[in-house]
C-alpha cells in the first residue's frame, strides 16, 4: 500500500507567515545575556527578604526570638504572623463546590502543616545582611505527628491535618454513567490493578522572585513577579491585601520557565506585599533552590485503583475507577480542581466505553501544596487508561494498537460526549495511530524484539494515545465546577501611523515564544511583515484584562484573540483604502504592506492608510478615528489535542536499567503556527514526561522533608525525540489550533512505563511504578519471580 | 569589621574594580556588584550551570568560585560573545536558527559552557556534546535543540537532523 504522507497531506491551510518555521524574535536579549528577570530589578531604597522556614512537617510554633537576629547591622526587622494584621490567608481560585478549604496562611499562626512553610521573615538593606540574621532567628518547636500520603491520611483513626476536619478529606468528586457491574456481567472478564502518579517538583530554572514596591507618593503598589498570569494575581493579591485593584500593578517581566507552578498566588507573594505597604519601601525576594523544592507547588501524587470489564477481542465495556489525590497541607490555587476535574473528566481517554463510574478523594497531608504542573490532571488520566489499554492487549494476547483501534471514538462519532463530562471536539485516532506506528516501523521493531528475546535481551514497545482538553472554555462552564475564572484571552492590535504594529495579549510567555507566533498571527490579518509587529505581555498597566498562560492555551485563545481583533483592524484599513483607491472595499488586496484594487490601478502604503486613520485627512467623518481593536476572545468549549506516542525501550534484567532507545510521537494539536516552536514545546514536554517514567520523584524523607536534588534531566539523560503531527483543525476557534504545550507530558509516561512492562511481561512483571529506577525494575523481576515459585 | 578586599576583572572586555567580601561568589560580585545580569542564578550549588561563564577561556560555574578567587581573570559572558559591531558568534547564531532556547534562563551558561566544548572539542558529535554539557540544566528544551545548534556551529551536524517537516526555511 501507498501510504500518503499525512503530515503534509493533512496540513490545515496557513498563511503567509503562520505556517512557517519562522526563528524567534525575542531570541536575541537571551542570546546576548540582555533578558530581563524579576531578580534582575533592583530599585532604589531596595529591603530584601530572608524567609524562615519550617523544618517541620508538623509542629506548633511555641516562641519566635528575634533578638540575636536584629542585632546584625542593616536589618530593618523581623516578622511573624501578628505583624500582619489584616491580612487574609492565600485563598484557592478553583475550589469543586463542597470542598473544605484551608488557605496558606501568609506566614504561619501559631502551627505549621508542612516542611519549608514560612514562619518568619527578615528584611534587610543588603541580601547577605538578611541571610545572616535569618540564620540567628531561633524558632522554638513542639513536633506533631505526621502523616505523608493521601491513603494514609484518609484512614480511620489519622492525626488531623487541621483540628477542626476530621477525616482530612478535601472532597470527593464522583463522575460517570454507572452501570460498571453490567457491563463486567456482559464482558465476563475483569483486569484490575493499581497505579500511582509520584509526586514530582517542577523545577524551572529559575525559581520565583518578587519584588514589591509601594509607593507612598502615588498610593500605588507596583508588583514584579515571575509569574504567568499577572492579571489573576492582581485580583487574588488585591483581595487578600485589602488594597484597590486599579492602583495594584503587577509586572511579570521576561519568567525563567514556568510549568504551572508559576501560576499560582503564595504566602510570599502577599507577605512581601503588605510589608511593602507597611515600611514603604521596595522589598526583594529571590527564591532558593532548597526553598524552590519545599515551598513552591508540587505535582501529581495521585493514586488509583481501576477495574475494567473486557471482552475477549479486547473491547473494553465498563471502566471503574477509585482514586485518591494528595492535595498537601492547604489549598493552593487550583487545590480541588486539577486532582479531580482535570483527572476524572478525561479517565476515558479516547475510548468510547460505554459504562464508567469514578470517584476521586482528596486528603490534606503534611506536605507541600500540590497544584497544577504540565498536565495538570490529564497526565494522571492519560497514565491510567494508556496503562489500561496496554494490559488488556497483554493480558488477551493483542495487538496493543489493535486494541486501542477496537476501542477508539470513530470520527464520524464527533463531537463526542463522554459520559464522564469531557467533550471530544475532534478527532481522528487510528489514522494518527497509523503515522506512528509508520514512523516507529512497527513491524519490523517486533521482529526486532523477537530477535533480541533470544539472545536474552529485553526489549519492550509502549503506546499511548493521550488526549487532553485546553483553553478553558466558557465561563459559565468554569463557573459551575467553582473556578472562579474566565475562559477567555484579551488582544488589543494597535496600527501606528508609520504603519508599524503592537499587539497587547493577556496571556504570558514564558518560553513559548509568543512574541513571534502572535506576531505571524497579526502579519497575516494586516498584511505587513512580523518583523513590523511588537508583542507585548506581562504588566496590568498596559494590557485590559488576561487570563494567563496555563492549560496549552496562549495560541488557541489568546492567538485567536490576537487573529480577530487584527482582522477587524484590517477590515478598517481595506474600507479606508477603498476610499484611498476609489474603490470597493472587497476588491482590496494587500501584500507586504502595499494595498490596491483587484481591477484597477494605483496603489496606496499601509502609512498612508494609517495616517489617514488618525489624522481624519482625506477621510469622510463616518470613518471614524484610529486603527486599534481589542478582542476578549471568549470560546464556547475547549479544543481536544491528542497523539499517538510510541517508546521502544530496553530492559537489563541483571541491573534493572531501563533504557529508552526511541521515542516517536505524533501529535494532533490542530493547526500550527510555527511548526519550529511546536516541535521546541513537545520537545520540552516529552523532556518532563520522561523525567516522570524514568528519573523524577519529590523524593520525600521519613520527616517530611523533599529531596534538595531532585532527578531533573541532564542532557546524557535523554534520547533523540521523533516527533511528528497530524492536523484535525479544532471548530472551536478561528484558527483551529487545540493547544500543544503539555501534550509530551501527558504523553510520555504510559508509552514508557508500557514499555517496560512489555519488556519483562514474559518474566511475569505486571506491576512496575514510576519512576522507573533500577531497584524498583528489580524490584518487580524478584517479586514476579517469587510469586512463580510460590505458584 | 569584615575585611573587604579590591579585586580587579575584565568583564566582557571592560576593566573592572569593586570590593567584595572574602565569602562573596564570583556570581554575586558579578550580578549585584558589577551589574552583569547575564549569568543567573538557578542552584548556587553548582548543579544547574546557570551561572557559567569563561574564566581566562575556561567554562567555570561562577557559583562554585569565590570573587577574590578571580582576580585579575579575565571574564567572559554570554555578553561578550558577539562581535564588536554586534554580529553574533557563529554559537549563537546556532541557537537562534535550531531554536535551542525558550525562556532563555539557562542560555547565557548554555553558551559558554558550549564555548568551552568547542574550544577543546572542535569536531564533537553528538554523544559528545551530551556528555560535555550534562552540567548545564535546561527545563524547556528538551535539550535536542541545542544538540544541533552546537553540532551546527561546530559543522558536524548531519544533513537535516532536525528538519522541520513540511516548514519553509
Ligand atoms: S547557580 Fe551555579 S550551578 Fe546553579
Ligand atoms: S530555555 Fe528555559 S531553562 Fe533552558
Amino acid at each position: 500500500m501507498n501510504a500518503p504522507d499525512l503530515n503534509t497531506a493533512q496540513r490545515a491551510e496557513t498563511g503567509k507567515h503562520t505556517g512557517k518555521a519562522m526563528r524567534r524574535m525575542e531570541d536575541m536579549r537571551f542570546l546576548t545575556g540582555r533578558g530581563r528577570y524579576v531578580d534582575d530589578i533592583t530599585l532604589p531604597r531596595q529591603l530584601y527578604a530572608h524567609f524562615i522556614r519550617s523544618p517541620h512537617a508538623h509542629a506548633r510554633i511555641l516562641k519566635i526570638n528575634t533578638e540575636a537576629a536584629l542585632a546584625v547591622s542593616g536589618v530593618k526587622g523581623v516578622y511573624s504572623a501578628e505583624d500582619l494584621h489584616g491580612t487574609r490567608d492565600v485563598p484557592p481560585n478553583w475550589v469543586l463546590p463542597g470542598s473544605q478549604v484551608k488557605g496558606r496562611p501568609a506566614l504561619a499562626r501559631e502551627i505549621v502543616r508542612h516542611v519549608g512553610e514560612c514562619v518568619a521573615v527578615v528584611l534587610a538593606e543588603s541580601p547577605e545582611a538578611a541571610a545572616d540574621a535569618g540564620a540567628l532567628v531561633d524558632v522554638a518547636y513542639d513536633p506533631l505527628p505526621t502523616v505523608f500520603s493521601a491513603s494514609d491520611a484518609l484512614k480511620e483513626n489519622a492525626h488531623k491535618v487541621h483540628g477542626d476536619l476530621p477525616g482530612n478529606i478535601a472532597t470527593t468528586f464522583k463522575t460517570g454513567n454507572g452501570g460498571y457491574e453490567e457491563a463486567l456481567e456482559k464482558a465476563g472478564r475483569e483486569i484490575a490493578f493499581s497505579l500511582r502518579n509520584q509526586r514530582l517538583v517542577p523545577f524551572p530554572i529559575e525559581g520565583r522572585a518578587v519584588n514589591a514596591d509601594f509607593d507612598p507618593a502615588t498610593e500605588r503598589l507596583t508588583f514584579y513577579t515571575a509569574h504567568q498570569i499577572p492579571h489573576m494575581l492582581r485580583r487574588m493579591l488585591a483581595g487578600a491585601l485589602g488594597f484597590p485593584e486599579h492602583k495594584l500593578r503587577v509586572i511579570s517581566p521576561d519568567v525563567g520557565g514556568g510549568f504551572g507552578p508559576k501560576m499560582h498566588f503564595y504566602p510570599e507573594e502577599l507577605t512581601l506585599a503588605r510589608l511593602s505597604c507597611l515600611l514603604k519601601r521596595p522589598v526583594k525576594w529571590t527564591e532558593r533552590r532548597s526553598e524552590n523544592v519545599a515551598a513552591t507547588t508540587h505535582g501529581r501524587d495521585h493514586e488509583m485503583e481501576v477495574r475494567v470489564a473486557v471482552q475477549n477481542d479486547g473491547k473494553v465495556l465498563g471502566l471503574k475507577l477509585d482514586s485518591k489525590a494528595n492535595v498537601g497541607a492547604y489549598l493552593s490555587s487550583m487545590g480541588t480542581g486539577v486532582p479531580t476535574i482535570n483527572v476524572a473528566l478525561f479517565a476515558l481517554g479516547v475510548y468510547a466505553i460505554p459504562h464508567s463510574d469514578v470517584t476521586i478523594t482528596c486528603a490534606y497531608t503534611n506536605t507541600t501544596p500540590v497544584d497544577a504542573y504540565r498536565g495538570a490532571g490529564r497526565p494522571e488520566a492519560a497514565y491510567m487508561i494508556e496503562r489500561v489499554m496496554d494490559r488488556v492487549a497483554l493480558e488477551l494476547g493483542l495487538d496493543p494498537a489493535e486494541t486501542r483501534k477496537r476501542n477508539f471514538v470513530q470520527p464520524d462519532q464527533m463531537p463526542y460526549a463522554q459520559p464522564t463530562g469531557t467533550t471530544l471536539d475532534t478527532g481522528e485516532y487510528a489514522m494518527t495511530l497509523d503515522l506512528a506506528l509508520k514512523n516507529a516501523g512497527y513491524e519490523g521493531l517486533r521482529k526486532e524484539q523477537e530477535e533480541a528475546r533470544k539472545k536474552g535481551r529485553y526489549l519492550g514497545i509502549g503506546f499511548s494515545n493521550y488526549t487532553e482538553t485546553c483553553g478553558m472554555g466558557n465561563g459559565y462552564l468554569l463557573q459551575f465546577v467553582g473556578f472562579d475564572r474566565g475562559g477567555y484571552e484579551s488582544a488589543v492590535v494597535r496600527v501606528h501611523p508609520d504603519g508599524r504594529a503592537t499587539v497587547l495579549s493577556g496571556s504570558h510567555s514564558h518560553g513559548q515564544g509568543h512574541v513571534t507566533t502572535f506576531a505571524q498571527i497579526a502579519a497575516d490579518e494586516l498584511g505587513i511583515a512580523p518583523e513590523q509587529i511588537e508583542v507585548l505581555q506581562g504588566d496590568t498597566d498596559m494590557i485590559p484584562f488576561g487570563i494567563g498562560t496555563f492549560n496549552s492555551r496562549s495560541v488557541p485563545v489568546g492567538g485567536s484573540a490576537v487573529k480577530v481583533a487584527a482582522g477587524r483592524v484590517a477590515a478598517k484599513m481595506r474600507r479606508i483604502a477603498a476610499h484611498l483607491l476609489q474603490c470597493e472595499p472587497e476588491k482590496v488586496l494587500v501584500e507586504d504592506g502595499i494595498f490596491k484594487a483587484a481591477d484597477g490601478n494605483g496603489t496606496v502604503t499601509v502609512e498612508r492608510v494609517a495616517h489617514a486613520a488618525w489624522t481624519g485627512h482625506d477621510m469622510p467623518y463616518e470613518m471614524g478615528i484610529g486603527l486599534e481593536e481589542t478582542e476578549f476572545f471568549h470560546p464556547q468549549s475547549m479544543s481536544s489535542p491528542y497523539g499517538a506516542h510510541i517508546a521502544l525501550v530496553e530492559v537489563d534484567p541483571e541491573t534493572g536499567e531501563v533504557e529508552l532507545k526511541r521515542y516517536i510521537a505524533v501529535d494532533d494539536c490542530g493547526v500550527i503556527i510555527n511548526p519550529l516552536l511546536a516541535r521546541g514545546q513537545v520537545h520540552g514536554g516529552l523532556a518532563q514526561g520522561i523525567g516522570q517514567a524514568l528519573y523524577e520523584d519529590a523524593g520525600f524523607d521519613a520527616q517530611g522533608r523533599p529531596a534538595l536534588e531532585p532527578s531533573i534531566p541532564r542532557f546524557d539523560m535523554l534520547p533523540r525525540f521523533e516527533t511528528d503531527h497530524t492536523v484535525t483543525p479544532t471548530p472551536t476557534n478561528p484558527l483551529g489550533a487545540k493547544g500543544l504545550g503539555e501534550a509530551g507530558a501527558i504523553g510520555a509516561p504510559p508509552a514508557i512505563v508500557n514499555a517496560a512492562i512489555d519488556a519483562l511481561w514474559s518474566l511475569g512483571v505486571r506491576a512496575l511504578d514510576m519512576p522507573l529506577t533500577p531497584e524498583r525494575v528489580l524490584t518487580s523481576i524478584r517479586n514476579a519471580a517469587n510469586k512463580e515459585t510460590e505458584v | 569589621m569584615k575585611s573587604e578586599l579590591d579585586i580587579m576583572l575584565t568583564v566582557d572586555g571592560a576593566e573592572e574594580r569593586t570590593t567584595v567580601e572574602p565569602r562573596m561568589l564570583l556570581i554575586q560580585a558579578l550580578r549585584e556588584k558589577l551589574g552583569v545580569k547575564g549569568p543567573h542564578i538557578g542552584c548556587e550549588s553548582g548543579r544547574c550551570g546557570a551561572c557559567t561563564v569563561l574564566v581566562n577561556g575556561e567554562a567555570v560555574k561562577s557559583c562554585m568560585m569565590l570573587a577574590a578567587q578571580a582576580d585579575g581573570a579575565k571574564i567572559t559572558t554570554a555578553a561578550g560573545l558577539a562581535a564588536e559591531d554586534g554580529t553574533l558568534h557563529p554559537l549563537q547564531q546556532a541557537f537562534h536558527e535550531h531554536h535551542a532556547l525558550q525562556c532563555g534562563y539557562c542560555t547565557p551558561g548554555m553558551l559558554c559552557a558550549a564555548m568551552d566544548l568547542l574550544k577543546t572539542n572542535p569536531k564533537p558529535n553528538e554523544n559528545d556534546v551530551r556528555q560535555a554539557l550534562r552540567g548545564n540544566l535546561c527545563r524547556c528544551t528538551g535539550y535536542q535543540h541545542i544538540v544541533d545548534a552546537v553540532l551546527s556551529a561546530a559543522g558536524t551536524l548531519g544533513s537535516g537532523a532536525s528538519a522541520v517537516k513540511g516548514a519553509a526555511e
